[in-house]
C-alpha cells in the first residue's frame, strides 16, 4: 500500500504552504546574489521555505528556496505531521526502507511532464535557466544545489542517483567535483575514464522531495527502488532524450550530457557543507551538455550550504546516521540509537550503547569508519544508554565528564577523508587524507560500582514515588502555563 | 571596454605579466549571460590602463582584491576536444 507522500516538487510546495513553511516571494528577486541571501538567511533562521514567483531576466521560471532544510519539512515530505519528533521521524524512515526493494515503472514520454518542454543540440545553452549566483565569491553560477545527477555502472547497470554540484561555465558545458570514493567518482574513474569512454549523466531539478532524500542516502540499495520503498509505491520515469538513463517523470528540468574522461576544467570556489569555502579553484570532472527538458513553468530548487542548517547537513546527517544504526544493528551490537548531528555539518555522530563489555566504544568506531560511510565524516562520541542522544545539552556534558582526555580519546590516522574539511592542511586536501577520532564517552566497566559517578539529575537521584508527586503537582506550586509544557 | 573577472591561482605577484599566458576569465557584462566563463589566452597587467579590457582579480578562494587589472584577449581557447563538443 502507498504511503502518504507527495508525487512532485509542486504538490510538496501545496503542502508546505499549507502546513505553514513557505512564504510566497511575489515581487522580484536577483538570481544574481539577493536570491542566495534570503536562501542563506532562510537556512540560518529556520525560516520558512521561500517560493519565488518573479525572477529577474527569467519570466516564465520560479524558484523553491530552502524545500528540506528543517525537521518539520522533512516530516511533512515523509508524510508526517510537522512536528513529529526527530526519533519518530527516524523511526519511519527506517521501517519504509527496511523492507524489500520497490522497482521503479517507466512511462510513456507523452505522459511525462518533464517533457513538456524540450531543447535539444545547438540550441542548448545554460543561461536560458536561472542559475543562481549563491555565494558572493563562488566560481560560477549553480545550477545544482538541490538536485540529483544519475548515472549508470556500465557493466553491472546499476544506477546511481546522487547530489554532486555542478557550476555552470559555460552554454554547454557544467564543472564539478566528482569524489573518486563517491558511488558517481568509483563508476567515472574506475570504468569509464579507464576505456576513454564518456559517461552518459542526467541532472535532475526540481523532483519530489522522496527522491531527493534517496539521493542524500549512502543505502546500498540503488535509489530508484529506495524511493519506491519510501513511497510504497514505484517511482515513475521516463527515458532520457539522448541516452538510455531514467528520469523521474514529474521533476521540474532535466539536463542530459555526459562527463567526459580524460579532461578536467577549472570549477569552484564555492561556499560548502562545512560552512567554509574550503575547496581552491581547481580542475575538475566537466559535463558536456547535449540536452535540456522542463515542465511548463519550471521551478528551480535552490539550496543555499553554508552554516548550519541546510538541505545537506540535515539530511546528509540523517540517513548517515540511520544508515549506521542499520549496520551496527545487523553486526548485533548493542546500540540504544544513533545520531549524527546536523550543526556537526555531519562530521559527528553520537552512538548511544548498553556498554556490555570492554572495548565496545573502540568497535562501534572501526564500524562505522570501515564502511562506505565512512569517508563522509570523521567524529565518533560513544555514550551510554542514559544519554539521550537527540539532546545536546546531554551530549555535551556526557562528553564534559565522561571522555578521560589521555585514556578515551583514540585517533585513526591516514584515513581516507574529503578535500572539502576545513582544517584539514592544503597537503591533506589534496590527496584526500584525512584522520578519525573516538570520543569514548563510558565508564570503564572495570571500575566497582562503589566506584563510579553517580548522575544527579531529576530523572535519576529521586524516587519515583517523588518524581510523580512533583510533576503533578507542578502547577500549584505557582510555575505557570510557560514551564507546564 | 569589457569588464571581466578571475580567479589568481598563486599571490598576485606571481602572476606573469604582458605575455601571453592562459587563465579563465569570467565576463560580467550585466545579463542573463552574466559570469560566463571561457579559457583565453591574455596579456595581464596590474595597470589598469595598459590593456583595452577590465580585470577584476579574485584569490583562489573567492577573495575580491578591489583593484583593477586590465588585460588583452588574445583569442579563447576551447578545450572540449572535437568528438566530444
Amino acid at each position: 500500500m502507498a504511503n502518504k507522500y507527495y508525487k512532485d516538487n509542486r504538490e510538496f510546495i501545496k503542502g508546505l504552504d499549507e502546513a505553514g513553511l513557505l512564504v510566497t516571494v511575489e515581487q522580484e528577486v536577483d538570481w544574481d546574489l539577493e536570491m542566495g541571501a534570503i536562501v542563506r538567511r532562510v537556512c540560518e533562521m529556520k525560516a520558512p521555505s521561500p517560493y519565488f514567483k518573479n525572477i529577474k531576466e527569467y519570466e516564465g521560471f520560479e524558484a523553491l528556496g530552502a524545500p528540506l532544510a528543517t525537521y518539520p519539512k522533512l516530516a511533512l515530505a515523509l508524510g508526517l505531521p510537522p512536528d513529529t519528533s526527530i526519533p519518530a521521524i527516524g523511526r519511519e524512515y527506517t521501517a519504509r526502507t527496511g523492507g524489500a526493494p520497490i522497482q521503479p515503472v517507466v512511462i510513456e514520454r507523452d505522459a511525462a511532464p518533464c517533457k513538456q518542454n524540450v531543447i535539444t543540440g545547438a540550441d542548448v545553452d545554460l543561461f536560458d535557466l536561472p542559475a543562481p549566483m549563491v555565494h558572493d565569491g563562488d566560481g560560477g553560477r549553480y545550477l545544482a544545489t538541490w538536485h540529483m545527477v544519475v548515472s549508470r555502472e556500465p557493466d553491472s547497470g546499476d544506477v546511481n542517483w546522487g547530489m554532486y554540484r555542478q557550476m555552470v561555465f559555460d552554454e554547454r558545458t557544467m564543472t564539478g567535483p566528482v569524489l573518486p570514493f563517491s558511488d558517481m567518482g568509483k563508476m567515472f574513474y574506475n570504468k569509464y575514464v579507464p576505456r576513454n569512454q564518456p559517461m552518459p549523466f542526467a541532472t535532475v531539478i526540481g523532483m519530489d522531495p522522496l527522491s531527493g532524500i534517496a539521493a542524500c542516502a549512502p543505502s546500498p540499495i540503488p535509489e530508484d527502488q529506495f524511493t519506491g520503498m519510501m513511497m510504497g509505491e514505484p517511482v515513475e520515469l521516463v527515458k532520457c532524450e539522448t541516452n538510455d538513463l531514467l528520469v523521474p517523470a514529474s521533476a521540474e528540468i532535466i539536463i542530459e550530457g555526459e562527463v567526459l574522461p580524460g579532461i578536467n576544467m577549472l570549477e569552484a570556489p564555492f561556499g560548502e557543507y562545512t560552512g567554509y569555502r574550503t575547496s581552491p579553484r581547481e580542475p575538475r570532472a566537466v559535463y558536456r551538455v547535449h540536452a535540456i527538458t522542463y515542465r511548463d513553468r519550471p521551478i528551480v530548487a535552490v539550496s543555499n550550504m553554508g552554516i548550519p542548517t541546510d538541505e545537506g547537513q540535515l539530511l546528509r546527517s540523517f540517513s548517515l546516521g540511520l544508515e549506521m544504526e542499520k549496520l551496527l544493528r545487523s553486526q548485533g551490537i548493542p546500540i540504544t540509537g544513533v545520531y549524527m548531528l546536523p550543526e556537526s555539518t555531519h562530521h559527528l555522530v553520537v552512538v548511544g550503547t548498553r556498554p556490555a563489555y570492554q572495548g565496545i566504544a573502540s568497535q562501534i568506531a572501526q564500524l562505522v569508519f570501515g564502511s562506505k560511510l565512512g569517508p563522509w565524516f570523521h567524529q565518533v562520541m560513544v555514550v551510554d544508554q542514559t544519554v539521550d542522544i537527540y539532546n545536546v545539552n546531554e551530549v555535551i556534558h556526557a562528553f564534559s565528564t565522561r571522555c578521560d582526555p589521555a585514556n578515551d580519546i583514540h585517533i585513526y590516522r591516514n584515513s581516507a577523508g574529503t578535500p572539502l574539511n576545513p582544517y584539514a592542511s592544503p597537503a591533506d586536501r589534496k590527496v584526500g587524507r584525512g584522520s578519525k577520532v573516538l570520543f569514548d564517552c563510558l565508564f570503564p566497566l572495570d571500575w566497582s560500582r562503589a566506584d563510579t559517578p553517580i548522575l544527579v539529575s531529576f530523572n535519576t537521584v529521586y524516587p519515583q514515588d517523588v518524581q510523580d508527586r512533583v510533576l503533578a503537582e507542578w502547577r500549584n506550586y505557582g510555575f505557570g502555563e510557560q514551564w507546564c509544557r | 571596454m569589457t569588464e571581466y573577472d578571475t580567479f589568481f591561482l598563486a599571490e598576485p605577484d606571481a602572476v606573469l605579466q604582458d605575455e601571453v599566458t592562459e587563465i579563465v576569465i569570467r565576463d560580467l557584462t550585466p545579463g542573463r549571460h552574466k559570469y560566463r566563463a571561457a579559457y583565453a589566452e591574455v596579456r595581464l597587467s596590474s595597470d589598469p590602463d595598459k590593456y583595452p579590457e577590465r580585470l577584476w582579480p579574485r584569490l583562489g578562494r573567492g577573495q575580491w582584491l578591489g583593484t583593477p587589472w586590465s588585460m588583452e584577449v588574445v583569442r579563447e581557447v576551447d578545450k572540449i576536444p572535437a568528438e566530444w563538443s
